[in-house]
């Protein structure tokens, strides 16, 4: 499972490396020009999602945890979106809970989370996008 | 979740209050009501504490080189939802974790990983007093532990 939810994470980008495959987590990372899109994948199965500023801040989190709910989630509504996003893209067992939780509702309603899911746009590009924009917490 | 946000509010301010009492080199970086980082520092190696607006409560181990040798993680339910890292340093993860997060679930101590950490001689001798959390962690900053 966690090789397919790497596997899942590389055909998102063509700027995507797995950075540590041992010993766990296992790291895979999408590049933008400063920022990057960090997957981290536990020994028990959780999946952490962070995106990463040029300063090795972490501006956005998504932590899933083994039973595939949602153990965290911080960051603004836009990147919350992105994280979202990929998170339902590489994670293809999500729980219902997950789904339903008020904040993920919230965040699917930015406009980030939609462009992505009409595929008008993609990971890299909201990726770049945030780099030229200052979003904050 | 647990509780309302005023209760969380609560809980994060005691977690790092507690944090507080165990070196005497504690900062904190960021503390708000929803969010909570705080760091021990020694010489190279940095126990970092994040507490988060959902109640997740991390315990980050982290060497020089910025990289993380150890790591728990509590969902908001008190439950671990990660443990990795060699028994020497996650000896001394959950020994913190004990000291500071004030209502830890049953499954908690049950945990077979949690239970492993225990009987390092790290958490042993810290549980004895014969020890204390900054001086673990000058112990630790020599060597590289890879972990289990």
């Amino acid at each position: 499972m966690t090789e397919q939810i790497v596997e899942r994470f590389g055909m998102l980008a063509p700027t995507s490396r797995v950075f540590q495959r041992h010993p766990y987590p296992i790291l895979a990372f999408i590049s933008g020009n400063r920022d990057s899109l960090w997957l981290s994948c536990y020994q028990r199965g959780t999946a952490r999602l962070e995106y990463i500023n040029n300063c090795g801040e972490t501006e956005a989190e998504l932590i899933l945890s083994a039973d595939r709910t949602l153990a965290e989630l911080t960051g603004s509504h836009e990147m919350m979106g992105l994280l979202i996003y990929v998170a339902q893209w590489i994670v293809p067992d999500l729980d219902d809970r997950f789904c339903l939780d008020p904040d993920i509702i919230r965040a699917k309603q930015s406009e980030i989370y939609q462009a992505l899911t009409a595929g008008a746009t993609d990971v890299l590009s909201v990726i770049h996008e945030f780099e030229e924009t200052n979003y904050n917490f | 979740m647990m509780g309302g946000d005023h209760n969380m509010e609560l809980i994060t301010e005691q977690i790092v209050e507690r944090f507080k009492t165990l070196a005497p080199n504690m900062r904190i970086y960021q503390l708000d009501p929803y969010f909570a980082h705080a760091s021990i520092y020694a010489e190279h190696d940095t126990l970092w504490l994040s507490c988060s607006r959902r109640g997740t409560v991390q315990l980050e181990y982290i060497d020089l080189a910025a990289d993380t040798k150890a790591q728990l993680i509590l969902s908001a339910e008190r439950v671990p939802i990660e443990l990795i890292g060699h028994p020497k340093i996650t000896g001394l993860l959950v020994y913190v974790a004990q000291r500071i997060v004030p209502d830890l679930d049953d499954r908690f101590h049950e945990d077979p990983d949690i239970v492993r950490a225990k009987q390092s001689e790290t958490y042993q001798r810290l549980i004895a007093g014969e020890t204390d959390v900054l001086s673990v962690i000058h112990e630790l900053e020599p060597h590289i532990l890879d972990p289990q």
